[in-house]
């Protein structure tokens, strides 16, 4: 909290809840992340964009320390992450959410039981203060009737909103979405959204949203990272608020938001020429 | 060429088990190291016992009862050769006590529950449940596996007993009821026979050994398993092929040294 970072024009002049600083990844040889550096200030809901694959889920394991970067730091609360350090790192975790692709939801226990779990596990409140928790985290999410139902029992999309519920049961200052609307029908996708916003507001969090879905990002995003392929792993390409991405002249920004079929991401995967690999014409695979 | 790539993958081989023991081993570590903080949520590791002894009662006892069945009629065949009948008591007892109960128990306990405790690791690591439980600041180790390690340890000796006992049980309804040897001396040879530490302890002792074998087998495998269906089905099935092959191997270098001198 207290590091003097170098001059960069913060509007809200308050030291930024989540920095990367010249981080590099990669899992066994192969580069996933390359030299990514942004700041994000308080308070706000900010989207990392980019296309499947490119390393979004990543970028979260690395926030919440699942994983360690390979060069450079992440900074959560004003503090370097030290994935190694169990004591510290269990200490930043009580401070965020995350909330997984598909939930992650402990399969043998009930609606209820997924989010009074952090309650009973880092907190000493009484049964009947923990019922009257899980039931507004519950309401918050708009599932409180299914609070005894197991998750085999309820779809995807609620499932998860009940992980949402878990994921906010300490009130998190940070919250981490996984492709919140991966799979999600419209109305499922629209709640969602919503929920994101006004949680956000609601807890005076900052959420970080993974995610290609142009058009529900922009509706409620406040900030936009997008992030491309490159031969040595992804890199950031811009960072901005949705108006100015939408005047981005970058040629990755365009084809991800305007969804075109070829450009600086090509539609075939690296292989050799295709008369090579038919046999037609004799290359390095014949 | 060949010689050269056959060392080549001795060597990888050798390195891959030297690595996967190395990994074994360090989880067991991890475990033990974490015991204060496992051992003070009883219920954790109460429930476990409940789940793991409830579901390998039935099959514990059936077993029992069989083994012990044919324990009283081959004994019975064999010790009539000598005239010494009256000894079937001794003979079943001391065979299920020091063999035959820690060790089938030990099995059929790897292939009913160690398969369990597997597939259900497996698949919580599939399902992103044990990251779930990390980003919640929850460590899986003293949350998940602990309780399941523990759990089984104490588990396995209490089912090698009732195994024991449902064998003495079919070894007298053979012997005693239906071919009619004499009730009186197939309790008090048993009863004479029978050691309180060279039998029933060291019987105890391997029990607990094999229970932590087994139990600590399918933790490992279910924990280090690939989050695929593949990977947890391999992971299952490496749980019986190890755990059974352990709890043989370990059976012998423990009866060398108890017994070894006799």
């Amino acid at each position: 909290m207290t590091q003097a970072l170098p001059a960069i024009p913060d509007p809200l002049a308050a030291p930024p809840v989540l920095a990367f600083r010249d981080l590099s990844f990669g899992y066994k040889g192969r580069q996933v992340i390359d030299g990514v550096s942004f700041e994000i200030s308080p308070g706000q809901v900010v989207a990392f964009m980019g296309g499947s694959g490119v390393g979004k889920t990543t970028l979260l394991r690395l926030i919440s320390g699942l994983v360690s970067p390979g060069r450079g730091k992440v900074e959560v609360f004003g503090r370097a992450l030290l994935a190694h350090q169990a004591q510290h790192l269990y200490e930043v975790r009580r401070r965020m959410g995350l909330l997984f692709q598909f939930g992650a939801l402990f399969t043998d226990l009930s609606c209820f039981e997924n989010v009074a779990f952090p309650l009973r596990e880092h907190t000493r409140l009484s049964e009947s203060m923990i019922q009257d928790l899980v039931m507004l985290k519950l309401e918050c999410v708009g599932l409180r009737g299914a609070a005894q139902l197991k998750p085999a029992e309820i779809s995807g999309g609620m499932a998860r909103r009940v992980a949402l519920a878990r994921a906010i049961a300490l009130d998190p200052e940070l919250l981490l979405y996984d492709e919140p609307f991966a799979g999600l029908d419209p109305i499922s996708l629209g709640v969602t959204a919503n929920l994101i916003k006004k949680l956000n507001t609601a807890l005076g969090a900052t959420s970080i949203v993974v995610t290609h879905d142009v058009a529900e990002t922009f509706h409620i995003a406040d900030q936009i990272l997008v992030f491309a392929p490159s031969a040595t792993g992804a890199r950031l390409v811009t960072q901005g608020s949705p108006e100015e991405l939408r005047t981005s002249q970058d040629p990755y920004v365009r084809q991800f938001l305007d969804g075109e079929v070829d450009g600086p991401v090509p539609f075939h995967y690296p292989a050799p020429p295709i008369d090579t690999a038919l046999g037609l014409k004799k290359g390095p695979l014949a | 060429m060949n010689w050269l790539s056959a060392i080549e993958s001795l060597g990888s081989a050798s390195l891959r088990i030297l690595t996967q023991l190395g990994g074994f081993t360090l989880l067991l570590w991890k475990i033990l190291a974490r015991s204060p903080a496992i051992w003070r949520r009883p219920r954790l590791i109460a429930a476990q016992i409940h789940f793991l002894g409830n579901h390998s009662l039935a099959i514990i006892l059936v077993a029992g009862l069989f083994v012990g069945l044919v324990l009283g009629l081959q004994g019975y065949y064999t010790l009539r050769r000598y005239g010494s009948e009256e000894a079937l008591g001794l003979l079943v007892a001391l065979s299920l006590v020091r063999e035959l109960g820690p060790v089938i128990s030990a099995l059929l306990f790897a292939g009913r529950a160690g398969t369990s405790l597997t597939a259900e690791i497996g698949l919580m690591k599939a399902g992103e449940q044990l990251s779930a439980l990390e980003t919640m600041a929850v460590d899986p180790i003293s949350r998940v596996l602990g309780p399941r390690f523990y759990g089984g340890l104490i588990v396995v000796p209490l089912l090698a007993a009732l195994f024991s006992a449902v064998g003495v049980l079919g070894g007298w309804l053979v012997g005693v009821v239906l071919i009619g040897v004499d009730p009186g001396s197939f309790w008090s040879q048993m009863s004479d026979g029978v050691d309180f530490w060279d039998d029933i302890v060291n019987g105890i002792i391997k029990s607990v050994v094999f229970g932590i074998a087994v139990t600590h087998v399918a933790l490992s495998q279910g924990y280090g398993s690939k989050p695929t269906p593949e990977g947890v089905s391999r992971a299952t099935t490496l749980t019986v092929v190890i755990g059974s092959l352990a709890v043989l191997g370990l059976d012998f270098v423990l009866t060398a040294l108890m017994f070894g001198d006799v």
